[in-house]
């Protein structure tokens, strides 16, 4: 490994060991590219997730994705403070909002997304998750959104509060509910596998 | 504390000392909330698990990576501030509106002329395509979104184009400074790729880097660079053999057979289709295009 290779990886190191303010304000006052990067690839799976778990198609979900991309980076100027996290979450669920608005196509979630999971042949688990996605779909839906970001989009509820812009106690609520509607619906699932 | 608190606390790992203690006691009294809990722990343990596993279409989100890189590298530029003005569709609108509003001072006032001269005159007609274009219309953010989608379904990673689309019919008479902006951005995207490509090397990532390299050497020779992008396509086949991708190296085949068939290295060319599809056939990968491409060297 020569000297720059060295030089590249020690940069690559550090920028990772920043937040994700720290990264974005190098990108909004510097315009730090590796900065924009490291913090690109922290997000980019997750909210195409996201988008595609809203849109439920790929093509609606890589468009909505680009104009995301275009919009933090247009509107960068405008995050001063508080978590980037939550503000790129209120970005993204608008964003998606409006696609479904627009296209007045809101398709559920598809099994094909799903990739196969060995453990699914056991018809146990298969039948248990099978019953949990219905018990997903079937919650209301700010129930339903409060939990997905807390459980598939891996936020914090200070996160979820200021992505829903709602109180974090309300957002506590939320989530718990929709545990406790999920273990009702499940509750004689579980009865039967005891 | 309600039982639900205390729950919901539990569940959280946010409970005290104290209010475990309290947990567990009324665990023991309370049998109905004993299995509530149960219950409810079982749940939390199948959503931890239950993430909807996306598989992602990593050129895509490695292409808008790159364009948005490119971007972000551009803002820093002395250029920043006139290339944003450029970008902006209203700065095109405005600026046709200024060619519409000129052009029709000047026929009128030239038609005036003609008037005094010569009473019958046919109509002058002035030319705005630009302002007739749908796409003048579109809100900015549209317009100025990086056209770079890739088909999902397709391990082909598609070149970064232009992340600005202009507003108005490229004219190269008219709109020079349109094709400018655009080369200039190409440039820079293929500049961020190149760097990206070394990063990645660096990194010994050889997914990501046979990926990049794809899209080095298409970006190459879309500019005419033959012997670059042959180069690249060659280390994307070394890096996906590497990785054991199989989808990236009948890529990287199919494309060493493209440069070669360019070259006019038509055995190299047929040998590359044939491994592509080969290697396709062996893996139960479509590979239409490459047998497509062997189909029409072969004749």
């Amino acid at each position: 490994m020569d000297s720059s290779q060295r030089h590249a990886i020690v940069g690559i190191m550090t920028y990772t060991l920043l937040s994700d303010e720290e990264l974005f304000a190098l990108v909004r006052d510097r315009e730090d590219e590796q900065a924009y990067r490291t913090l690109y690839r922290r997000y980019d799976k997750r909210l195409y997730a996201y988008c595609l778990r809203a849109l439920g198609d790929h093509e609606l979900a890589q468009d909505v994705f680009q104009t995301i991309a275009m919009t933090v980076f247009d509107k960068r100027r405008s995050f001063i403070d508080g978590s980037f996290a939550a503000w790129l979450f209120t970005i993204t669920r608008n964003m998606c909002l409006k696609a479904i608005r627009s296209r007045k196509h809101n398709v559920e979630f598809n099994e094909e997304y799903i990739a196969p999971d060995e453990t699914e042949s056991h018809s146990q688990d298969f039948l248990l998750k099978k019953a949990l996605k219905d018990a997903i779909e079937s919650l209301p839906e700010e129930f339903k959104e409060a939990l997905e970001l807390r459980y598939f989009d891996d936020l914090s509820y200070e996160d979820i509060a200021a992505a829903l812009n709602i109180t974090v106690s309300l957002a506590k609520v939320r989530v718990f509910r929709a545990k406790k509607l999920i273990t009702k619906k499940l509750s004689p699932i579980l009865d039967e596998l005891r | 504390m309600t039982n639900d608190e205390l729950l919901a606390g539990y569940l959280d790992r946010s409970l005290s000392e104290d209010q475990l203690i309290e947990l567990e006691a009324r665990r023991n009294a309370e049998p109905a909330f004993a299995q509530e809990a149960n219950e409810m722990l079982t749940v939390e343990k199948l959503l931890v698990l239950a993430t909807p596993v996306v598989t992602p279409p990593v050129d895509f989100l490695s292409s808008v990576e790159s364009t948005m890189a490119a971007k972000v590298a551009a803002g820093s530029s002395a250029g920043g501030f006139f290339s944003g003005l450029a970008s902006s569709a209203w700065t095109w609108i405005a600026g046709a509106c200024v060619v519409v509003v000129g052009g029709y001072y000047v026929a009128t006032l030239e038609s005036l002329r003609s008037e005094s001269a010569q009473p019958a005159t046919t109509p002058t007609i002035i030319s705005t395509p630009s302002l007739t274009t749908p796409e003048s219309s579109a809100p900015a953010d549209e317009i100025t979104k990086p056209q770079i989608k890739s088909n999902s379904t397709s391990p082909t990673p598609t070149p970064v184009s232009n992340p600005t689309k202009s507003v108005s019919t490229p004219d190269p008479k008219t709109a020079p400074t349109s094709v400018d902006m655009t080369t200039k951005n190409s440039d820079r995207a293929l500049e961020a790729l190149v760097k990206d490509l070394q990063a990645c090397r660096a990194s010994g990532d050889h997914v990501r880097c046979s990926q990049i390299a794809l899209n080095v050497g298409r970006a190459y020779r879309m500019r005419g660079s033959i012997n670059d992008a042959e180069e690249n396509f060659t280390l994307a086949l070394s890096e996906a053999q590497i990785a054991r991708l199989v989808q990236f190296e009948i890529e990287a085949n199919g494309e060493l057979g493209v440069t070669a068939q360019q070259q006019g290295r038509h055995s190299d060319a047929k040998e590359r289709f044939s491994q592509a599809v080969a290697l396709g056939q062996r893996n139960g990968i479509p590979t239409e295009k490459w047998a497509k491409a062997l189909r029409e060297i072969e004749k």
